[in-house]
């Protein structure tokens, strides 16, 4: 038996690299699917496989965790950051349900730019989680995460408005719509958590 | 509901009626005269209308001009043979001054809830869009529409080529406000213009006019052919 002086802390910066391009890959489906509501090319269950990629990708992240004595850092900065990772692909999983759950009949423009956001903000979390192992290019990462969440609570903000402006806007919509505007936030604010995650590591480690 | 108030020629009455349908949560339209009625009602649904019964708009014309619409005719002074005069020329209820304003606002509601919610059928050119029945046709040829594709189409039709503005045409059909950045219109009518381009092809057409609506574009041709 060999016994392994070098951990083999790659494969935690492999399975996070991978997590990335799920999450990416999973916020450019939904917004496919927003864009092109009510028949949209892509069905939720691409969305729904992605997410579910991405849970065993997390899971063999914790597998790693629990058989391996040296990790590249600290444990608990690893497990927050496998946890906010796996958020975003969750609440971007929620929201592209949420097309078909309420039967949505069209897109409303404010869930496009939200959409918009959201792939921006997940290609900059797949950046940031395949620099993890060198840290180049992880702080303009970090920086545009904020900036795009600030943007994303702006445009959040005015989508709930715009379902107020007249009273007479259908409770239907203003329920169905709601729901979604938020769904989407959530996830936006999911990226810049797990942006905001990699930062404290960067922090400890550079 | 949405009332359609013609102005008369007693302004501080109709405008504290206006006031008191709104109050009740009626959205309300002032027009002046009878072509401003047509124009109004093209532009959105109306439930009910009221015409000041002694100005210059005549009953019939605006049967013809708002068909479907119930209508309620205003008097300046309650008087017996007026108001038997008018019931029988079809007005579909009679207000008068002295009457309370609140029991005005509630026959006008009362006549707007009992009206068909929508014109029953329109035909324009070779295009025939019936509501009740659920169909729409070209030349007596059925088209293959969903229930929303045919209501956008009957309202376009409705219009007779003007243009409709997108906020009204959900409006009508939807029956509810229209959100700020809501594509429900865009995406009926998309799918409406490529069905009509695959089955009816250039003489039946939606017009987009930009960031105000659409219009029904029936050619000269097949006007003429009925």
């Amino acid at each position: 038996m060999r016994l392994a002086l070098v951990p083999r802390t790659t494969e935690f910066y492999d399975l996070f690299a991978a997590a990335g391009r799920t999450a990416h890959e999973a916020a450019r489906l939904a917004e496919i699917r927003f864009r092109e509501a009510p028949d949209p090319s892509v069905p939720h269950a691409r969305v729904k496989e992605l997410e579910t990629e991405g849970d065993r990708v997390i899971r063999d992240v914790f597998e790693l965790l629990n058989t391996h004595y040296v990790t590249p850092f600290d444990r608990e900065d690893i497990s927050a950051l496998a946890r906010a990772v796996d958020d975003v692909v969750d609440h971007v999983e929620e929201a592209s349900d949420l097309l078909d759950l309420y039967k949505i009949e069209a897109p409303m423009e404010q869930a496009i730019d939200q959409c918009r956001v959201l792939v921006e903000a997940s290609a900059q979390l797949e950046r940031a989680l395949g620099s993890l192992r060198s840290f180049r290019g992880v702080e303009e990462a970090i920086l545009e995460l904020k900036r795009l969440e600030d943007e994303g609570d702006r445009i959040a903000r005015d989508a709930i408005a715009s379902l107020f402006e007249d009273e007479d806007v259908s409770p239907r919509t203003i329920i169905r719509w709601k729901d979604v505007f938020e769904a989407l936030e959530r996830a936006i604010d999911a990226c810049e958590t797990a942006g905001h995650t990699v930062g404290n590591i960067v922090l400890k480690n550079a | 509901m949405r009332i359609l108030l013609l102005a008369g020629a007693d302004e501080p009455a109709t405008s504290l009626l206006a006031e008191t349908l709104r109050e009740a949560g009626h959205a309300v339209q002032l027009a002046a005269a009878p072509g401003a009625a047509e124009l109004a009602a093209r532009t959105g649904r109306v439930d009910a209308a009221v015409f000041d019964a002694g100005g210059a708009v005549a009953l019939t014309e605006l049967r013809r001009r708002l068909p479907g619409v119930p209508l309620a005719a205003w008097l300046r002074e309650r008087e017996d043979d007026r108001v038997a005069e008018l019931l029988a020329a079809g007005a579909d209820e009679v207000l008068h001054r002295g009457m309370g304003v609140r029991e005005q606002v509630a026959r006008i509601g009362a006549l707007a809830e009992r009206a068909p919610r929508q014109q029953g059928a329109v035909s324009l050119g070779g295009l025939r869009v019936d509501r009740e029945r659920g169909e729409a046709s070209w030349h007596g040829r059925r088209l293959g529409l969903t229930q929303r594709e045919r209501d956008v189409l009957l309202e376009l039709a409705a219009a007779g080529g003007e243009t409709v503005r997108r906020e009204a045409l959900y409006r009508s059909v939807w029956g509810y406000a229209m959100a700020r950045g809501d594509r429900s219109v865009d995406v009926n009518v998309k799918r409406l213009r490529d069905k009509l381009a695959a089955e009816v092809g250039a003489p039946l057409r939606i017009e987009t006019e930009p960031g105000v609506g659409y219009r029904l574009v029936v050619a000269a041709a097949a006007v003429t052919a009925l």
